[in-house]
């Protein structure tokens, strides 16, 4: 795949299968424009250069025109209770145009929009399939998850994007990984400079240090536990106080786990959350107080840090989880708790011929897209018209 | 409007060079925002006087400008997920509102409904278009957890069969198979102690719409009884008949192709159609309807299974030795067709070069067995 220089551009704004905002803003101002004096020609090339960036930009030209084929597949929901009580003599009878019922006859259906389907053989692709299953961000994503082997077919490796699915393959994904094509981007790492300069300070090793720091620790590991129990403890503790403890818990895990902290630090940040920790367990009426009037503030970077948690707990939960579900994990390559990526919601939708399962992170294949009357099921953002000259560029009769 | 249009070139979409300079202008002037408003503003006002906005002025707003204005603007309605509703553009109007507020701001009193429970109205159709100007294509819903769950129930610890089960929650018999094999997998994650990525599925189902599962009133899902459009029946014929006849949808399928079938006989359920034509019957003997049809069913199903074993095994000869039985099958030298390079042959030819290292052979699999 010949890789462009920008991939998603606003001066030269070309939709795309991507959840990117600038994508989004661009299908927002997308208008196809009826033009005044083109030949049928440039019609059908502008028709084409318009829909291919999205529909398999990453297959070759000749690739698709070879994969192009001109059957359009369509299906027509029957009605099982007209098919039992007419055998369908009365649409034939006469000189068959059909009897003239006296009742209203049925309601006309709507067109099949088969020249929507013009780009269908391109929905079986393994990269297109996992992309539209919403298993990842974008179609180069899913693309470079399937070419780095991590997406399995009926349970084998499968690292080609240009597999085609049958009808009943099933295709996953580790879900750490769907997580991190899906979720919010953890901020960004440290520079270099302030790398080297962590790394030219001691080292703390907890292994090598005394029995009192090995306590502080221990003590730590305690006051944590302490938490979790107390949350438990308390189902009915108002979502404010919730975070607060949950923002205690993982400063208290943070201390304790980072090696970058000094026993000193440990042993005052230790002091500080004990403190919050016991005038917390104090309180008497939860829904009175409000954490702000009863806890201390802490030292001012360990302050900062229960602020962005309790923020972020709030915000990524209009209904509390429990915080195993979806816990503050720094080991994970996404940002903790996950959140959905912004943008996300204006992109998200599943075809009806795929069936997904998120909780595993594996789809299945069930058929091919069809159109059926008044919806066709390949997702694609251009109009009828567009497809048609593209369907008309392609049959290679120009 | 002629004044403006060099103007607007460079903040607007150019994606063909035929696009026409006045939709340009109603397309550009409806995205205003915080940043770029004061220009468009300054843009109307000019254009209404007749007046051309100097080069200058016109540079003064870049494209990542324009673009940053929308998504700080109309466009923040997306950044987040709306809570139990699906978001997508074709929902808002250009400067940012949500249609179905206000449709209901003109009735009376309703608005204050809407927003004083927190629940938003449902979706219209128009607003389940992710793309707003493919009219022709909706998000459909997806099963919600609770259905899945029934699903498997049905099948995996009732045991009733996917036919039954399809039909009873309008889901595809596909979809059932889908559902249950993927459940599965998930029990077995739960019973390992395998993590599952709980907070992702909550978030995507509360993204998409969903049928919901509703016990002793199940919602339809999805059409099951989906007809193929064959191929022959794409073409108008001419038919002649006598205008007695009775010319039914069997004789048509008939006309069509010698071998096409009624669709009576094409659809995945065809068992409605007896069912519903012994709708009238009395319960007891509907049911006893019911269950010989499962049981000629099965019974078929065991028939062609038996059959097919017995003519592989007709096809092998079997030698019993003392410790090995030797089995021999006939196999035709001609199945490698004519040029000796068909997949489905047997065996490779002494001499004969293989292909896999010319220019453009596809070594992709075509199917992965389960």
């Amino acid at each position: 795949m010949a890789r462009q220089k920008l991939w998603i551009s606003l001066r030269k704004p070309k939709i795309r299968q991507s959840w990117n905002k600038y994508n989004l803003y661009n299908l927002s101002r997308l208008a196809i424009p009826s033009p005044p004096s083109a030949t049928y020609f440039q019609q059908k090339w502008s028709a084409k250069a318009i829909s291919r960036p999205y529909h398999g930009g990453q297959v070759r030209e000749k690739q698709w025109a070879r994969m192009f084929s001109r059957r359009m597949p369509s299906v027509q929901p029957m009605d099982y209770r007209y098919l039992a009580e007419s055998d369908g003599s009365q649409e034939s009878a006469g000189r068959g145009s059909g009897e003239e019922l006296a009742q209203k006859p049925r309601s006309p259906r709507e067109a099949t929009p088969y020249m929507q389907m013009v780009y269908h053989q391109l929905e079986r692709r393994l990269d297109t399939a996992v992309f539209r299953a919403m298993f990842a961000s974008s179609i180069r994503q899913s693309r470079q998850f399937v070419a780095r082997g991590l997406v399995k077919v009926n349970g084998q490796k499968m690292p080609y994007p240009g597999y085609m699915l049958n009808p009943g393959d099933m295709f996953s994904l580790p879900p750490d990984l769907v997580m991190f094509a899906t979720g919010q981007q953890k901020p960004p790492t440290k520079s270099l400079q302030q790398r080297t300069r962590a790394r030219a300070k001691p080292r703390i090793n907890v292994d090598a240090a005394d029995a009192e720091m090995r306590a502080v620790v221990d003590q730590m590991a305690a006051l944590g536990k302490d938490m979790d129990t107390f949350r438990s403890s308390h189902p009915d503790l108002p979502p404010p106080w919730k975070a607060e403890l949950f923002a205690l818990g993982c400063l208290a895990r943070r201390a304790t786990n980072n090696p970058g902290v000094t026993p000193q630090v440990r042993v005052d940040i230790l002091g500080q959350l004990n403190a919050n920790f016991d005038s917390l367990k104090a309180v008497k009426d939860f829904s009175s107080a409000s954490p702000a009037q009863t806890q201390a503030p802490l030292k001012k970077g360990w302050e900062r840090r229960k602020r962005l948690i309790v923020r972020r707990w709030m915000e990524g939960t209009a209904e509390p989880q429990p915080a195993s579900t979806n816990p503050i994990t720094f080991s994970k390559p996404y940002r903790t708790p996950w959140m959905p990526r912004d943008y996300m919601s204006a992109f998200a939708f599943i075809p009806r011929y795929l069936e997904v399962n998120q909780n595993v992170c594996s789809a299945v294949y069930l058929r091919d897209p069809v159109a059926r009357p008044g919806l066709g099921e390949v997702p694609t953002p251009f109009p009828t018209k567009v497809s048609q000259l593209a369907f008309n560029w392609y049959l290679r009769r120009r | 409007m002629a004044a403006p249009q060099h103007a607007l070139r460079r903040g607007s979409s150019s994606l063909t060079r035929f696009t026409s300079c006045s939709q340009l202008s109603s397309l550009s002037i409806s995205r205003t925002s915080t940043r770029s408003s004061h220009y468009f503003r300054k843009l109307e006002a000019t254009a209404e006087k007749g007046e051309v906005l100097k080069p200058m002025e016109e540079e003064e707003l870049s494209l990542k400008a324009l673009a940053d204005g929308w998504l700080e603007g109309p466009g923040s309605a997306f950044k987040d997920p709306l809570h139990g509703s699906t978001n997508y553009l074709n929902a808002y109007s250009p400067s940012g509102k949500l249609f179905r507020l206000n449709t209901r701001k003109g009735e009376e009193g309703s608005e204050a409904n809407a927003t004083s429970d927190g629940q938003l109205p449902p979706e219209r159709l128009e607003d389940l278009m992710p793309f707003p100007l493919n009219t022709q294509f909706r998000s459909q819903s997806v099963l919600s957890e609770e259905l899945r769950e029934e699903i498997y129930n049905r099948v995996v610890v009732n045991g009733s069969s996917v036919r039954s089960v399809s039909a009873e929650f309008s889901v595809s018999m596909e979809r059932v198979g889908a559902v249950v094999r993927m459940k599965q997998i998930e029990k077995d994650w739960q019973k390992d102690g395998k993590s599952l990525a709980k907070p992702y599925a909550q978030a995507v189902l509360n993204m998409l719409p969903t049928t919901p599962y509703i016990p002793n009133d199940p919602q339809p899902h999805e059409d099951i009884n989906d007809l193929p459009v064959h191929s022959h029946t794409t073409q108008q014929i001419f038919y002649p008949t006598s205008e007695s006849r009775d010319f039914t949808r069997a004789d048509a399928g008939r006309a069509f192709n010698t071998d096409l079938l009624p669709a009576d006989a094409r659809i995945p359920h065809p068992q409605l159609i007896e069912e519903h034509r012994e709708r009238n019957f009395p319960p007891a003997v509907r049911q006893n309807l019911i269950d010989e049809r499962e049981r000629r069913e099965i019974q078929d199903r065991e028939r062609r299974k038996q059959k097919m074993m017995e003519r592989e095994k007709r096809q092998v000869t079997v030698v019993p030795g003392k410790r090995h039985e030797f089995r021999f099958k006939d196999i035709s030298v001609d199945s490698v067709g004519k040029n000796g390079r068909s997949p489905a042959g047997v065996g490779w030819r002494y001499g004969f070069p293989h292909e896999d290292r010319k220019r453009g052979q596809v070594k992709i699999p075509t199917r992965v067995d389960t």
